[in-house]
């Protein structure tokens, strides 16, 4: 290195105004160390930094012996900057934190501070000047999960029409959960009404970019610059030339139960999972399609407009953004459900006038039901959490049973009742009509009626009723782990992502520009995952700016052509997917990699150094330290 | 020195002329030490090429081809020999006096093989005192009948009267740097002919790597290897097998089948002459340019692929799938186990 020989290092001391001095000798530091020195009674004072730009000028490389980087270094940093000198030829030794603050010992806390400032001193002089690069933001957003509020999140970020949204959805719809419902409380306002206009907005805007059918299979880099990788299964049927007529599903010979109206209903292998489902065109089941084993055809021949296409494939593609969404929802408790036993969102099917039953609560054997109960809390023990939403579901569940069965006998069982503000308007109404039983415990079985065995206050109660509606718990989805492990995110205690911080960032991850809403994050209700759809999007719009440039840390791994042979170790270790490998060699994404240096330490070859960490800084550093 | 070995830029007349003169021909050595003679071989092995160059030399000593004796070497001026060639490490005091002698008279050294590179195989022995080493060579390989337990001794009675000496064996077999300063290095268990006459161009034209490496490559066999195009850019072994323990398809790279193969860290240059049969790379070209201890680095290396795949840090698998790794010094110190860092740490104290 030809500049090594014209180094001139300045050390800077910092008194931090007794803080530092009181408990390291600074004169004795002075002594010790082979470089000028220069001690000021507080560095980051205006008065310091003055003091500091006058003078540092003379020296080619810089050493700060002063308190945590955390906090000064970015002060520094622009000091530096201002003289004109690399910011990447100084070094920061933490006199306070690391030696006065930890030590009672006057002589020690001296003695760790030379060896320190010793160290920085060896490995300042392998400091090479780095240069900062600065990179295009992109604005764009990618949106998963087309539930209420992946919708709603992407309807606000789609106002801004200088950005695009990418919207991934797993179903072949969208509208998630929600859509399914007939009312929401607490004021039961009717779901499709409320919902059908956004989602038609959303499939309406030319900036936002639905795909249905589709996961994340893949992640790399971070805010402003992210690269995912797609998988798309097949639909067979092209959305934007099916007009959703039916001609195609009235021919089907299939005939099969419908998984989504919870096996109430039958469907054809092209099919709606229900009517006025989103987008509006039908899907091909292949594995029960007739296509492949007798050449059934009869669709593709009913359809005027060409939209079933057998060649159909599954398919990968990229997507490049700026930020994520993650609003996948939330799943279920899985309760023993069947028969005269439903679970809730099976009973919620039966209630809409959109489901198998056109909104009528009948019995499997057809008949209305004189008496039903709805058991609160299954699984509550089990998921060991209240979920908080379903109280105010079961009470709208007596009032629309009794809106439709009057004399239809109603008791609730449950433990406590959850019912903040407007639900307890709900409960109000419900109680004049609905019987209370609290019970801590309660089984329910099918035996040509329901019995419902519960506990309260009098000892052992038995309840013959005609229905049951069991009220399951919400849990985390089951693709939410590998949602997880992909964006590469921690998850709470009860399975559901974890924000950054609960209070202050209660929809930004751990990672940065990710972010997340609704049912991901806990259970919530319809209210609260829009309230977080928009508030994410808020981030997003505020995080992203346009013309925006993302500051590229040049303290990134580099591959050294010249000695890489292409062995393809970095590549499995590299955390952030930087390390890749083309045309018979290894190379890096500097914009991807974080300088972690996994990398560096793995290559067999020592191709590759981790820049402002290289072998030769570090061992200088402890040889420095050490001596 | 080398301008008199080849000569090519040299009119055919004139340098025929200067052949003819014994004083201008290039003044050569070989000495071989612990080693098992491949080396030499590897020399005839360069075959028809070798006469181009015998002729414009003089061998002044070579024990196992020419009769001279270590006086005709004390006898020379030193610094006399333009080139010694020695193979095997040094693991005797007769041998450690030879080569200070050669040393002595010699302008150029080279150490010759894995041996004289970095101990090599014999090298292995510096695991064991001097006595287990014996005890295990004289009396209890399955192939050892040895009724009278007769042990080698510094001096023995011969039946018809008079006794010859042997020279006592050093503690440890040492690199040859390590007894004497060496110039310049041809790697390899033995030396590729390609390597040998490659070593010599390069001597030839003055272009020596900064290493002083000769003929070999600077990147990793890995580079070179027709497999390295099958290993897996999610390389990860769950298990790892001794190379009869699986049956490896021929064009799969073995360190991703779970053999372990010190392609990655070993200079290339070798022919791939093992890959070629399923046999994995055992390290016979040495480390590559920037690495001190090949063997250590390699160690590090199967840490970062073994398991690499689990997503969650499942310590026991690891663990386990570690302790399917036999003989590890014999398998990552295959032939430089007294250059490694670990052996030089025992040495010293």
């Amino acid at each position: 290195m030809s500049y090594m020989s014209e180094q001139r290092i300045g050390v800077y001391l910092c008194e931090c105004g007794g803080e530092i001095s009181n408990k390291v000798n600074l004169e004795k530091v002075t002594d010790a160390i082979d470089a000028r020195t220069i001690t000021l009674p507080m560095l980051c004072t205006p008065e310091g930094l003055e003091e500091i730009s006058k003078g540092i000028s003379e020296f080619t490389h810089v050493v700060f012996a002063a308190c945590t980087p955390k906090r000064i270094e970015k002060t520094f940093e622009d000091v530096v900057k201002k003289a004109n000198l690399n910011p990447y030829l100084t070094h920061i030794v933490n006199l306070r934190e690391q030696c006065a603050w930890v030590s009672e010992d006057k002589e020690k806390a001296t003695d760790k501070a030379i060896h320190l400032i010793k160290g920085a001193l060896r490995r300042i002089a392998y400091h090479e000047p780095l240069e900062e690069k600065y990179i295009d933001a992109n604005p764009d957003v990618v949106v998963v999960g087309g539930g209420v509020a992946g919708v709603l999140a992407a309807l606000t970020l789609s106002e801004d029409t200088n950005r695009r949204v990418y919207l991934i959805e797993k179903n072949p719809h969208i509208g998630g959960k929600t859509i399914t419902y007939e009312d929401l409380t607490p004021n039961l306002t009717c779901a499709p009404c409320l919902l059908a206009p956004p989602l038609q907005d959303v499939l309406g805007k030319p900036n936002v970019i639905l795909y249905t059918n589709a996961e994340v299979e893949e992640v790399k880099g971070t805010l402003g610059n992210f690269l995912l990788r797609i998988s798309q299964k097949a639909r067979y049927v092209d959305v934007d030339k099916c007009i959703g007529c039916n001609a195609c599903i009235e021919v089907c010979p299939v005939n099969l139960p419908n998984d989504f109206e919870y096996r109430m209903k039958e469907r054809k292998a092209i099919y709606f999972p229900y009517a006025g489902v989103l987008p509006n065109a039908p899907v091909i089941d292949w594995q029960n399609c007739l296509y492949e084993k007798e050449r059934c055809q009869k669709c593709v021949e009913s359809c005027v407009f060409d939209a079933i296409n057998f060649d159909d494939m599954q398919r990968e593609f990229d997507l490049k953004c700026g930020s994520v969404l993650l609003s996948t929802g939330f799943s279920t408790y899985p309760v023993r459900e069947g028969g005269r036993i439903y679970s809730s969102p099976k009973f919620e099917r039966l209630l809409a006038k959109n489901g198998p039953t056109e909104g009528e609560i009948v019995l499997p054997d057809g008949n209305k039901p004189k008496s039903i109960a709805i058991v609160h809390c299954a699984g509550r023990e089990e998921l060991g959490y209240c979920s908080k939403i379903c109280c105010s579901v079961a009470m709208k569940y007596s009032h629309m049973i009794h809106e439709q069965l009057p004399d239809c006998e109603i008791h609730h069982i449950y433990t406590d009742l959850v019912l903040p503000e407007m639900h307890s308007k709900l409960y109000n109404e419900v109680s004049k009509f609905a019987r209370f039983h609290r019970s801590s415990k309660f089984d329910v079985r099918e035996d040509g009626g329901v019995t419902v065995e519960y506990t309260d206050e009098e000892g052992n109660q038995k309840l013959n009723v005609d229905m049951a509606v069991l009220m399951s718990g919400i849990m985390p989805s089951p693709e939410l782990k590998k949602i997880a492990e992909i964006f590469d995110l921690k998850l709470n205690e009860y399975g559901f992502l974890e924000v950054s911080d609960m209070k202050l960032s209660p929809v930004e991850t751990t990672s940065a520009g990710v972010l997340a809403a609704g049912g991901i994050l806990g259970a919530c209700s319809v209210e609260e995952s829009v309230q977080q759809a928009v508030a994410a999007a808020g981030k997003v719009l505020s995080k992203l700016r346009h013309g925006e440039k993302l500051f590229v840390d040049p303290k990134v791994c580099t591959v050294d052509e010249e000695k890489c042979s292409g062995c393809k170790f970095c590549i499995p270790l590299c955390p952030y997917g930087a390390a890749v490998y083309e045309e018979e060699k290894c190379t890096i994404d500097e914009t991807l990699c974080q300088g972690c240096g996994v990398c560096a330490s793995a290559c067999p070859a020592k191709a590759i150094e981790a820049r402002h960490y290289t072998t030769e800084q570090i061992y200088a550093e402890i040889e420095g330290v050490t001596k | 020195m080398l301008e008199k070995l080849f000569g090519q830029k040299k009119q055919k007349a004139e340098q025929e002329q200067e052949v003819k003169q014994e004083s201008q021909k290039v003044k050569t050595a070989f000495y071989w030490a612990t080693s098992c003679g491949g080396c030499e071989e590897a020399i005839l092995d360069v075959r028809e090429k070798l006469f181009d160059v015998l002729d414009k030399i003089d061998i002044l000593f070579w024990p196992v081809a020419v009769d001279t004796k270590y006086s005709d070497v004390e006898a020379l001026e030193d610094k006399l020999l333009d080139a010694v060639f020695i193979n095997g490490g040094i693991s005797n005091i007769e041998q450690k006096e030879v080569v200070k002698l050669l040393r002595k008279k010699a302008k150029a050294v080279i150490a010759f093989g894995s041996c004289a590179h970095m101990g090599g195989i014999p090298g292995l022995r510096n695991l064991y005192s001097i006595e287990d080493g014996l005890e295990r060579v004289y009396f209890t390989t399955p192939s050892t009948y040895n009724p009278e337990r007769a042990l080698p001794s510094e001096k023995s009675e011969l039946p018809g009267g008079g006794e010859v000496t042997l020279p006592p064996l050093l503690p440890n077999v040492l690199p040859l740097e390590e007894v004497i300063s060496v110039d310049f290095y041809v790697p390899g268990c033995p030396p590729l002919p390609e390597t040998i006459l490659k070593a010599l161009e390069v001597l030839l034209s003055g272009d020596i790597p900064e290493d002083n490496v000769l003929g070999a490559e600077s990147k990793s066999l890995c580079n070179f290897c027709d497999r390295n195009q099958s290993k897996p850019e999610n390389l990860s072994v769950e298990r790892y097998y001794r190379v009869h323990e699986k049956a490896i398809p021929p064009d799969k790279c073995l360190l991703a089948e779970g053999v372990i193969c010190l392609g990655p860290v070993t200079r290339g240059g070798c022919g791939e002459k093992c890959i070629n049969v399923n046999m994995p790379c055992r390290g016979c070209y040495g480390p590559l340019p920037d690495i001190d201890d090949m063997g250590l680095r390699f160690l590090s290396n199967i840490a970062s692929i073994t398991c690499a795949g689990e997503e969650s840090t499942d310590e026991s698998k690891m663990r386990d799938a570690i302790a399917t790794i036999k003989d590890p010094v014999g398998t990552f110190y295959r032939f430089s186990y007294p250059d490694s860092s670990i052996n030089k740490l025992v040495r010293r104290r």
